[in-house]
């Protein structure tokens, strides 16, 4: 008897559920969700430039309007959107130093098949409690976060002198950084590279000063946070600062052994090796001469700040 | 059979509470009235024909007056009252109305509105990494009226609120007649430290801080006892706008306008709305005296074994560091110390000049003084010059001379306690010069 009150009541339970789910569903009530799909806006001048300059060819979008939950890895800085009076000016910018050397060098079809595809605008760093100031973010491959366009002057720009060029120059850098790391995570840059110095790798880079990581053989401090980080750094301080800089870097090292116990000769070398290394990984691997790239961004940066 | 029933019963039950009708509370989808929601307010913000005067209250205190104008094409025109040159300077950028958590106004491209949210000390004053702790996102309250628009910010909370324009006031906001300074010069007129605001035949102590934007007011009644107000205060087409009415007897003061200075009287006359009349005027001593703050303020820094610090110095007869303090080769800050040591027996207090030596804060010179009096009036007199300690520089001793020679005054001073960690400290003899003192 127990049993059977029991399945009997398996039964009515399933009958009860499955009664529970009979329940047409009315699609006209879903059909004007707000905002689906992304907010929308009146398009204007900017808009238009960045349709036909950047969408239309490179299928790269550019957002400069203001999205609380765009994440610039961490929720907790406080920034502001950017000036509209600096936004075409500097992707105009963004465009010659970056995408054109690109796209001339190699072709239109590596650069749209590789490039991230959405340039996000804030218009200030993200400063940090420390006293330190972030001035970009690349998301996977697909997101490039440009910081600081409030103070990013180009030349041509009202009041702009060259001392403003430092801003500017640093967006070069992070956006060749950024595609830096997009390269070498499709084709991996040869083991030789991370055999060059990886007992020197270092999180806390931001305890060495520039001229300190130079003496153990490193472009930059930040090029000590890890090995693929030293690779794209090099890469985009020899396109933006170009080749005659790199010599004298190299010449100012100090004599004698730096802390960490590296000699002059040693840091030389290491960094030479570096170079040709990233030299040799263009054309091998994307078959890219460096050599005509640089000399095409290094034309635009100039053209561009002084 | 019993256990039957009760599963009967139970599954009667269960089925019902299947019964699953579609029926909306409201007659429409939530989509639906979100979208409704959305085009009213659109309708209401460009709909404005003459514009919207705007007024932010940051998280970060004080108040802030803006005039904007929308369009339908997601553009908004605006000045604001952040400075001269943004007070007449008609500036446009982009905003939009979108659905978050409720249906929201945000100024999505910069914009006067941005520059008191902004992270950067140098744009705004502010705190580092936080700027005034101000908003650009804001949702719209319930309490939404026709004419007026209650905003509260989405980060920090701010509050604002958007009052539908005139004619008369669009014309003025946007023809550069908005002159922010014209109030702050009238009022700069009045040399004393003390002011007296007088409507209705009732007078009032006025403490009007123009950098922070907070007004204080305070009286005593027929009773002898002492009231105190406090508003956040902005600047409008024609003076100076309280955030909260003021209630002077019957007459409620919505801020100070028409401000006119007279020579003769040394007094500053105009209204406070409604076409009532008012005036300020300078005086020695107010009506509401804090005659423990002299005690307090001291017995603070010897109970934390602490210093108060000045970045100015002493403001004499309208100039700010009168004495030069700031001219001083790697000068940071005057300090107070009281009890700061013992001499020959002595114990005495210092006022001590910090400088940055080779980017180390150093106490390197200042004069001792022995302990003060309070009296009973509420004044601090400094006890007698004791010497000087440290090497004074060449440079340092005319603003080191006559910052001593002022503290010595015979009538000493008087103490106004501003916040928590800020005290302003007034000559007695003439009210003319002050010394704004904080805990670092």
């Amino acid at each position: 008897m127990k049993k059977s009150v029991i399945y009997f009541m398996c039964l009515f339970f399933t009958a009860g559920i499955s009664s529970c789910v009979k329940e047409d569903f009315d699609p006209s009530e879903a059909d004007n969700i707000v905002d689906l799909g992304g907010g929308t806006w009146a398009e204007g001048s900017i808009d238009k430039w960045i349709n036909d300059s950047l969408i239309t060819p490179y299928n790269i979008n550019v957002k400069y309007k203001w999205d609380a939950f765009e994440d610039i890895g961490d929720i907790t800085y406080i920034t502001v959107p950017p000036k509209e009076e600096y936004i075409t000016p500097i992707l105009s910018a963004v465009r010659k130093t970056w995408i054109n050397p690109y796209t001339t060098v190699a072709s239109p079809d590596f650069f749209n098949k590789i490039s991230p595809k959405i340039i996000y605008m804030v218009g200030s760093p993200a400063l940090e409690e420390s006293g330190a100031i972030k001035l970009g973010v690349a998301e996977g491959g697909k997101k490039i976060i440009l910081l600081a366009i409030n103070y990013t002057k180009v030349k041509g720009m009202v009041d702009y002198n060259v001392a403003d060029s430092f801003w500017i120059k640093q967006m070069f850098l992070t956006i060749h950084h950024e595609f830096g790391h997009i390269l070498h995570q499709n084709i991996l840059y040869p083991i030789d590279f991370k055999n060059l110095n990886p007992s020197l790798i270092t999180s806390n880079w931001q305890d060495y000063t520039d001229e300190e990581a130079l003496r153990d053989g490193f472009i930059t401090s930040y090029s000590m946070n890890t090995i693929d980080d030293d690779f794209v750094e090099m890469i985009s301080y020899l396109l933006v600062n170009g080749d005659a800089w790199f010599e004298e870097i190299l010449a100012s090292i100090p004599d004698g052994i730096s802390d960490r116990g590296t000699t002059r000769d040693q840091a030389i070398a290491r960094l030479r090796a570096k170079r040709s290394i990233v030299v040799n990984y263009y054309k091998q691997a994307w078959n890219i001469d460096f050599a005509t790239l640089q000399q095409k961004v290094r034309t635009a940066v100039n053209t561009l700040l002084y | 059979m019993r256990k039957l029933i009760i599963y009967i019963v139970l599954l009667v039950v269960t089925i019902s509470s299947c019964r699953k009708e579609d029926d909306h509370l409201f007659s429409e989808s939530p989509d639906e009235r979100l979208s409704k929601k959305l085009s009213a307010y659109q309708e209401q913000l460009s709909g404005a024909q003459y514009g919207w005067r705007l007024i932010i209250e940051p998280a970060g205190g004080g108040a802030y007056g803006f005039y904007v104008k929308f369009n339908n094409d997601n553009r908004v025109q605006m000045v604001s009252d952040f400075d001269s040159a943004s007070a007449v300077t008609l500036k446009e950028s982009s905003y939009r109305l979108k659905a978050l958590q409720q249906p929201s106004l945000i100024f999505d491209t910069y914009s006067y509105v941005h520059v008191l949210a902004d992270p950067a000390p140098a744009v705004n004053n502010g705190v580092w990494a936080q700027g005034l702790l101000s908003d650009f996102e804001f949702f719209f309250n319930d309490s939404s009226g026709v004419d007026t628009i209650q905003l509260t910010g989405r980060v920090n909370g701010s509050k604002a609120m958007l009052v539908k324009a005139t004619q008369q006031e669009e014309e003025g906001y946007t023809t550069g007649e908005f002159n922010v300074n014209l109030f702050q010069n009238i009022f700069n007129k009045i040399l004393q430290y003390f002011k007296q605001f007088t409507v209705g035949g009732q007078s009032y102590d006025l403490n009007f801080n123009l950098s922070t934007r907070m007004a204080i007011i305070t009286w005593t009644d027929s009773q002898g006892n002492a009231h105190s107000f406090t508003t956040k205060i902005y600047f409008g087409l024609n003076g100076i706008e309280f955030a909260q009415p003021f209630l002077a007897g019957t007459t409620v003061v919505t801020g100070f306008f028409d401000p006119v200075w007279s020579n003769l009287t040394q007094t500053i006359s105009g209204n406070v709305g409604n076409g009532t009349n008012a005036s300020i005027k300078g005086v020695i001593k107010p009506q509401v005296l804090d005659t423990e703050a002299p005690r307090r303020w001291w017995q603070r820094m010897v109970d934390e074994d602490g210093y108060w610090v000045s970045l100015t110095g002493f403001h004499v007869d309208g100039v700010d560091d009168a004495y030069g303090l700031t001219g001083i080769e790697n000068f940071v800050a005057l300090s107070f110390f009281p009890k700061f040591g013992t001499s020959g027996g002595i114990t005495y207090d210092l006022a001590g000049y910090l400088m940055n030596e080779d980017g180390t804060l150093t106490l390197s010179f200042g004069t001792a003084f022995r302990a003060p009096t309070f009296t009973a009036d509420g004044r601090i007199r400094f006890g007698n010059y004791l010497g000087d300690l440290g090497d004074i520089p060449d440079d340092a001793v005319d603003p080191y001379v006559n910052t001593a020679i002022k503290m010595l005054e015979s009538d000493g001073y008087y103490l106004v306690q501003i916040s928590e960690d800020e005290y302003d400290m007034v000559n007695a003899s003439n009210a003319r010069a002050w010394i704004h003192w904080f805990a670092p």
